[in-house]
């Protein structure tokens, strides 16, 4: 046994042991990354990680209504008992009503964030003391803080045909969903439906968001979507330089930090996390760097 | 052709600022919109424009379809964090004719490019939006409101920021346009001699005072009127076929 363990584990074995995770954690960084750009520029990073929260607490309901119900979560269960679908419909709304954060005027969006960030997460810490779902609790666990070396086929699935809807929407309506984030009085005065645009666009975030969490945990979700595009946006000087840094430096972050924590026996979803923060120091570097060639 | 009407409007944010107005606007003419600070001018452009609902009354479209709206608001400050292009920000204009979800094509960069000629800024078509100046941003928001080929261009103080050999050139190419198309442009204007060289009509309101009218230039802009809608005693004068205009400040000997 010893012996077995001492051995080298070739790429094979690797991809055979953590296919799934490791390609749930590709596709999340790619729709993470390419979507980083919206929630950066919009300023609602924090809404993101607020987000995660309430998917993390979507599952934790959908779990303890279906314990209270006497179901079996790793059965087949009805829809409405499916913790995904209590996520994915709990952060759906959360996303369009956290939409219209930014323009309150009495209140100070950041505190309205941090409410929900913090009721979210008490909410699930009260809800795992439940007994009734005490088996359930590592699960809950990993999907907040990421454990993505664990990933179940239907999970990933899930999140693949979400990244692919919302990347194939996006291409179409990209230059629209900018003007939108960019001048909406603008795009009002020129007849695009604004009201439309803005909520497909927070939804999509929102319900990317759900999945995405539930496939490879809140932590590197957030991680993904604010520190690839926050570097891009220091480094890039073009929409379209900026988003293919976000989403190539978010690959690359989900493939190292995979790496690492395999080889090194380190948390995956810090790991991932990690690697995508060390794109600011590298951006800060070019930025300098740029800048005193412009000064010669 | 008659663009836009307001019948009856009462405009404002919760409460009305103004009795009930009329106002129309139709193609070729060249409207001004005076009054002091905070006498409610941007609200009435917004309004006609429908960025802000109307609180009674209607706003019509005579000639059928509401109109190609080209808008540069007052003192719009673009978000640095946006890494666009001037060439960007101009070809968004063009976004309401293009349609959602459709391709920018080549010939809209070349409408884009010749707007930018137009406000004399195609050198800077591929330099970031925000190293511009604020009268080159101002400037290149003008030509963002031209790239959608507007029927109406209602521009808000679009001159605030600028030189005054730069506002004369952008309200003489403003001018040229309306001569030379149908466009319909109504402009905020805190001068009155601009008013009184480019404008056709002319639309003074002041919600502090409640007074609102609205017409030809030359009926309106008396001296009589501006003195009541500025309360300081103003003076008007022909020099060289162009109107000067003098407010007594109320000091001194």
């Amino acid at each position: 046994m010893t012996d077995l363990l001492d051995q080298p584990v070739s790429l094979a074995d690797l991809l055979t042991l953590f296919g799934p995770a490791i390609a749930a954690a590709f596709a999340a960084a790619a729709l993470c990354g390419y979507l980083g750009l919206f929630v950066v520029l919009r300023r609602v990073s924090f809404v993101s990680a607020a987000l995660g929260q309430i998917s993390g607490l979507g599952v934790a309901l959908g779990f303890l209504v279906g314990a209270v119900a006497g179901v079996d979560p790793h059965q087949p269960t009805p829809l409405y008992l499916d913790p995904v679908v209590w996520a994915l419909v709990l952060t759906g709304a959360a996303a369009a009503l956290l939409a219209y954060v930014p323009r309150l005027r009495q209140i100070a969006p950041e505190s309205v964030v941090a409410l929900v960030y913090l009721a979210a997460t008490a909410l699930v810490l009260i809800i795992l003391a439940n007994p009734l779902i005490v088996q359930e609790t590592h699960e809950i666990g990993d999907l907040l803080f990421g454990n993505a070396v664990a990933v179940r086929k239907e999970h990933l699935v899930e999140l693949v045909v979400v990244a692919a809807v919302v990347l194939l929407s996006h291409l179409v309506l990209f230059k629209d969903l900018l003007l939108v984030s960019y001048d909406a009085e603008m795009a009002q005065a020129l007849g695009l439906p604004v009201g439309k645009l803005e909520l497909f666009l927070n939804l999509s975030i929102g319900v990317s968001v759900a999945v995405a969490t539930r496939a490879v945990g809140a932590l590197p979700v957030f991680g993904f979507l604010v520190l690839p595009a926050g570097a891009a946006l220091v480094t890039m000087e073009s929409v379209a330089g900026v988003m293919a840094f976000a989403m190539i430096g978010a690959l690359v972050a989900a493939g190292a930090g995979f790496y690492l924590s395999f080889v090194e026996s380190w948390p995956t979803g810090p790991m991932m996390v990690v690697c995508a923060a060390a794109f600011w120091p590298i951006a800060a570097l070019v930025r300098v760097a740029r800048g005193k060639r412009r000064s010669r | 052709m008659e663009l836009v009407r307001l019948e009856q409007a009462l405009i404002g944010y919760g409460t009305p600022l103004l009795a009930p107005l009329d106002l129309q606007v139709s193609s070729g003419e060249h409207w001004a919109v005076l009054g002091p600070n905070g006498s409610g001018k941007s609200t009435l452009l917004r309004s006609l424009v429908g960025l802000v609902p109307l609180l009674g009354g209607r706003r019509t479209f005579p000639a059928g379809a509401e109109p190609r709206v080209g808008y540069v608001r007052q003192s719009y400050r673009s978000d640095p964090l946006y890494p666009l292009s001037t060439l960007d920000v101009v070809l968004q204009g063009r976004f309401g004719r293009i349609g959602v979800g459709r391709r920018v094509k080549r010939a809209d960069r070349e409408v884009a490019l010749q707007q930018l000629e137009r406000v004399g800024l195609r050198q800077v078509a591929r330099q970031r939006f925000d190293s511009l100046s604020g009268g080159q941003q101002q400037r290149a928001l003008v030509a963002r409101a031209l790239a959608g080929e507007p029927e109406l261009l209602v521009l808000d103080e679009v001159t605030s920021d600028l030189d005054p050999a730069a506002a004369a050139a952008l309200l003489a190419e403003v001018s040229r346009l309306v001569a030379a198309s149908s466009v319909a442009v109504v402009f905020v204007t805190h001068e009155v001699a601009d008013a009184a060289a480019h404008a056709s009509h002319v639309a003074l309101l002041d919600m502090r005072t409640g007074q609102f009218e609205a017409g030809p230039r030359d009926a309106l802009l008396t001296a009589d009127r501006l003195t009541r809608l500025y309360g300081r005693p103003v003076h008007l004068e022909k020099r060289d076929g162009r109107t000067v205009v003098f407010v007594e400040s109320g000091v001194g000997p």
